[in-house]
Parts: structure tokens; C-alpha cells; sequence
């Protein structure tokens, strides 16, 4: 846990080297030459305005999309493809509406050819853990909105990748929720230890959960993301939200992102 | 509880208005009492019971055989035609056009070639049947099949699973509720496409079995097979309405 803290002598998860990518009908670049690192075991925020292009590097990292020049590095090495190796929980849910709960988990191992009482087998492990134990043969309409990401996070930890890519999956739910689902979320990673890149347009979220930000401003984004390191340490507490550390980096986020002149 | 509440009211309506249809009918037919044009609801039930064994052992067997054929037709081209089309823009683009031209056409006037092809054979009425319920058939799984959004697939994707995994897991669930939809269409229509190739040119069916009695000017007659192909048509609907229950699971029914 204590290697932690100080994730610049670990080992790089996902690495963006010298990336230009363009949106297919597109003029102008999105990214230019960007080159970004994400260490192992790192909580690593993306953080800026929808159309800033936080999507889109998830869709690069999870190898949906191609970068049109440059490398996308996966623990040091070019893999064949990225597909498959790389955990993703969208936005939205995207639960399969005629699967139950444990059928949906199962889903990512199913489809790496896993039998099927195995996969079974594996998901229920989770679901005490997930708060889930209980309603594994309900369905997704079923249950509430926060449960539903639980369902969407457990889906995306049983597929096996060490590296997260976390897609808004708070947004929208309500505050108290959310709230819940923050420390619920910081308190799996402490245990689990996976590599988290969590995209959000929300500042305190950010600040709270990571170890580091990486700022999307207007596009094209060209280089090194501006970074922001929270100071904060680990593990985190509900009462870390009120650091005055916190509120000091938030003002200033705020104060950057204006005059950056991007909306938040 | 109030789902069976509301829907007993609403049959209730149904029943009482096709009661008082048959009433009206029954005392019109009485008054105007020529039962070579008008039968009366009872002279019809009662030809009916005469006509049982023929209708019931030759008739009916005849057109279900041909109702049967042209959906199992209709069903393996409007799927395969829909997989196709979901597959790929370019087949989309060059064959649905072609798919709404058809339905142009008005089959009733395509139905004498189709004997001149076929003969009384059944494949005549076949012919009509498949071309009359293809539509609805491939409309409704090539809909169903794109209705998996994007994102769904994007994330299967990064699960890492390939085009015939998104296809089994995703699009094929998720186009089954409007593919049922079109088939609950084809079937109903399925009947009027087998009583018309039969209406045409065939040498049993309950369509020709009509058609027989309207030259004996045995209006009763007319009219018991007409009954019976109705309650075929519903029987049918029913029985898809049973097969969509067994195969879409209970989460996936929500409205």
C-alpha cells in the first residue's frame, strides 16, 4: 500500500507517447504530440469540459480508436491490440436489461471463453464486497441508480485488467448518492489496488479521489497535460473533502480553467 | 392485480361490442331474411357443424400447411436478409429499396402469374403467403438488430470480444422484442396471403373451400371458412405472443 503514495518510482500502466489524433472528418487535431503517463496502482483524474477530449483518450487508451501518429504503451510494451486488456465502466450503466445481475458481471468473462459456472462462481465472490449480495437474480430495472454502477464498476473489476478507466459514472447520480459512491469507490482501490483513470467535469470529485489531474482545455492539446498533484494522503477519509489544502487547489483549478477559457 | 383488473375491463369492451355486432347481425339477416346474401351469425355457426369433417380434416390441414411454409420461408430470407442489411451499409443501401418496391406491388394481381408458374400446386399460395409476410418479418429484425447502440457494442469491444460475440450477445437479444413484432404482423397477414393464392387457383384450403360455396350461392357456406381462417389467424398470433413469453426473460419486458 505505502509504494502508494509515491507512484513516480513505479512502474508506467498506460503511456501516451508523442499522440496526434484527429476525429475522422475532422480539420483540426484534438491531440498533438500529447504524451502523458499513468503509473501503476496511480488514481489519475481527467478533468475539463465535455467535447475537451477526455472521451477520446480513453478511446485511444482502450484501443477503440487509433492514434494517427504516436504509441499508446500498455505496462511498457505495444501490444497486438488493446482490446480486451484495458476495463472500462461507461457512463451510462449499460447493463444488459434481460441479464440478472450476476449474469451481467458475468458478461466480460463469458466472452474470454470462461465456462459459464466458473464465471458464476467468480462474479458472486464479489458481490458481498459490492454491496450486491442479494439482488445477483434480480434485473437491472431493478435496482436503483447507484447500485446500478456497482453492477457496471463490478462488471469491469471481474474482466481481469489491472488498468480502470472510469467514464463519468457518477454523473448522474444525486448528491448524497454520488457522496456515497466516492468513498465507496476510493475504499475498493485501496483494497484492490488496481490503476484507475477516472474522467469526471466535476473538481471536488477529482480532487478528492486522485493522486493526480490531468487538465483538458480547449483542443487541440498539444504536449504535456497541465498537471495538478493532490498533496493529500492516503488512505482517504470522508473528512479529506474539507482539507484545507483541498479548497485552497480547487480555487485555483477554478481560477485556471477560466482563464484558460474553458467552461465547467 | 390491476394489470388483470384493467385488462378484464378492456376485453369487457371488446366482448360487449362484438355481442352486440352479432345481435344486430342476427335481427338485420332475420328481417331481411335472404340467406343467399345476408346469413344470419346462427346460420353460419350451424354450416359450420355441417361442414366440420371436410373443413376441419381436408381444408383447414391444407392452408395451415401453406400458412406454415410461407412464414418458415419468410422467416429464414427476412432474417438472413436482415443480418445482411445490419452488416453491412452497402447491402442496406442496394436491397431495402428493393424491399419497399415489393410492397408496391399489389400482390392480389401477382397472384394468377404465380399459379401460371406454380400450378395448383401449394407453391402458388406459398409464393403469395412469402411475399406478403417477408416485409413485416425482415423489417422488424433489421430495426431490432440496430437497435444495439453504439456504446454497447464499444463496450463488448473493449471486453474484448469479436463481431460474431456482439452479434450473439447483444444484437440478437436486443432484436428480439421488435422482430416478434413484425412476426405478430406476419402471421395475421399470413392468412389473408394464403386464403388469396387459394381464392386464385388451388383445389383445397379453406380460401378455396369459399370460394366453392359462393358459386353454389351457399352464403353460410362463404362465410364458415371465413370464420375459421379467422380463428386461425388469431390461434396463430396467440401462439407467438406464447413463444415471445418462453424466449424474451421477464427482465427484458419492461415497456
Amino acid at each position: 500500500m505505502n509504494k502508494r503514495y509515491r507512484p513516480e518510482h513505479q512502474e508506467t500502466a498506460l503511456e501516451f507517447r508523442d499522440v496526434t489524433y484527429t476525429h475522422k472528418g475532422s480539420q483540426s487535431a484534438i491531440f498533438q504530440h500529447v504524451q502523458a503517463e499513468v503509473k501503476q496502482g496511480e488514481f489519475v483524474s481527467l478533468l475539463g469540459p465535455s467535447g475537451s477530449g477526455k472521451s477520446t483518450f480513453f478511446r485511444l487508451a482502450a484501443g477503440l480508436s487509433h492514434p494517427d501518429q504516436g504509441t499508446v504503451f500498455l505496462h511498457g510494451s505495444v501490444p497486438e491490440t488493446r482490446l480486451g486488456r484495458v476495463g472500462y465502466m461507461p457512463q451510462q450503466d449499460l447493463l444488459l436489461p434481460w441479464r440478472t445481475i450476476l449474469e451481467n458481471g458475468m458478461l466480460p468473462l463469458e466472452i474470454n471463453g470462461v465456462p459459464k459456472k466458473e464465471a458464476a462462481h467468480n462474479v458472486s465472490a464479489h458481490l458481498k464486497a459490492f454491496g450486491l449480495d442479494g439482488v445477483e437474480n434480480q434485473y437491472p430495472h431493478e435496482l436503483s441508480g447507484g447500485m446500478r454502477q456497482r453492477v457496471s464498476f463490478l462488471r469491469a473489476v471481474v474482466g481481469g485488467s489491472d488498468i480502470l478507466m472510469l467514464d463519468e459514472p457518477f454523473s448522474a447520480l444525486d448528491s448524497i448518492t454520488r457522496f456515497m459512491m466516492q468513498e465507496w469507490l476510493l475504499e475498493q482501490w485501496q483494497m484492490a489496488g488496481q490503476t484507475l483513470i477516472f474522467i469526471t467535469h466535476d473538481i471536488e470529485e477529482a480532487l478528492f479521489l486522485s493522486d493526480r489531474i490531468l487538465l483538458f482545455t480547449q483542443p487541440p492539446i498539444e504536449g504535456r497535460f497541465t498537471e495538478i498533484t493532490v498533496p493529500l494522503p492516503r488512505p482517504r477519509k470522508e473528512n479529506a473533502r474539507d482539507h484545507p489544502e483541498l479548497l485552497k487547489l480547487k480555487r485555483e483549478l477554478i481560477n485556471r480553467m477560466r482563464g484558460e477559457g474553458g467552461i465547467i | 392485480m390491476n394489470r388483470w383488473k384493467s385488462a378484464g375491463t378492456s376485453y369487457a369492451g371488446a366482448a360487449l361490442l362484438a355481442a352486440a355486432f352479432f345481435i344486430i347481425w342476427e335481427a338485420g339477416a332475420r328481417w331481411y331474411d335472404t340467406p343467399y346474401i345476408l346469413p344470419a351469425p346462427s346460420a353460419v355457426l350451424q354450416r359450420l357443424w355441417e361442414l366440420a369433417d371436410i373443413l376441419f380434416l381436408v381444408h383447414l390441414p391444407a392452408t395451415l400447411l401453406v400458412i406454415v411454409t410461407g412464414l418458415a420461408v419468410s422467416i429464414v430470407c427476412g432474417v438472413g436478409i436482415a443480418v445482411l442489411m445490419s452488416r453491412s451499409r452497402a447491402v442496406e443501401k442496394s436491397v431495402f429499396p428493393l424491399l419497399i418496391t415489393s410492397q408496391t406491388i399489389p400482390i392480389i394481381a401477382l397472384a394468377p402469374i404465380f399459379v401460371l408458374w406454380f400450378g395448383y400446386s401449394m407453391w402458388s399460395k406459398v409464393a403469395v403467403t412469402v411475399l406478403i409476410t417477408f416485409f413485416p418479418i425482415t423489417v422488424g429484425a433489421f430495426d431490432g438488430l440496430r437497435a444495439a447502440s453504439k456504446d454497447m457494442e464499444d463496450l463488448l469491444r473493449t471486453m474484448g470480444a469479436g463481431s460474431w460475440q456482439i452479434f450473439r450477445k447483444v444484437q440478437v437479444p436486443m432484436a428480439l422484442p421488435s422482430f416478434y413484432s413484425g412476426l405478430k404482423v406476419a402471421v395475421t397477414l399470413s392468412v389473408i396471403g394464403a386464403a388469396i393464392g387459394e381464392w386464385l387457383g388451388a383445389d383445397a384450403g379453406l380460401g378455396y373451400f369459399s370460394r366453392r360455396m359462393m358459386t353454389q350461392m351457399d352464403a353460410a357456406g362463404v362465410f364458415a371458412p371465413i370464420v375459421l381462417l379467422s380463428l386461425l389467424g388469431i390461434g396463430l398470433f396467440l401462439g407467438v405472443k406464447a413463444i415471445e413469453y418462453a424466449t424474451t426473460k421477464r427482465g427484458g419486458r419492461r415497456s
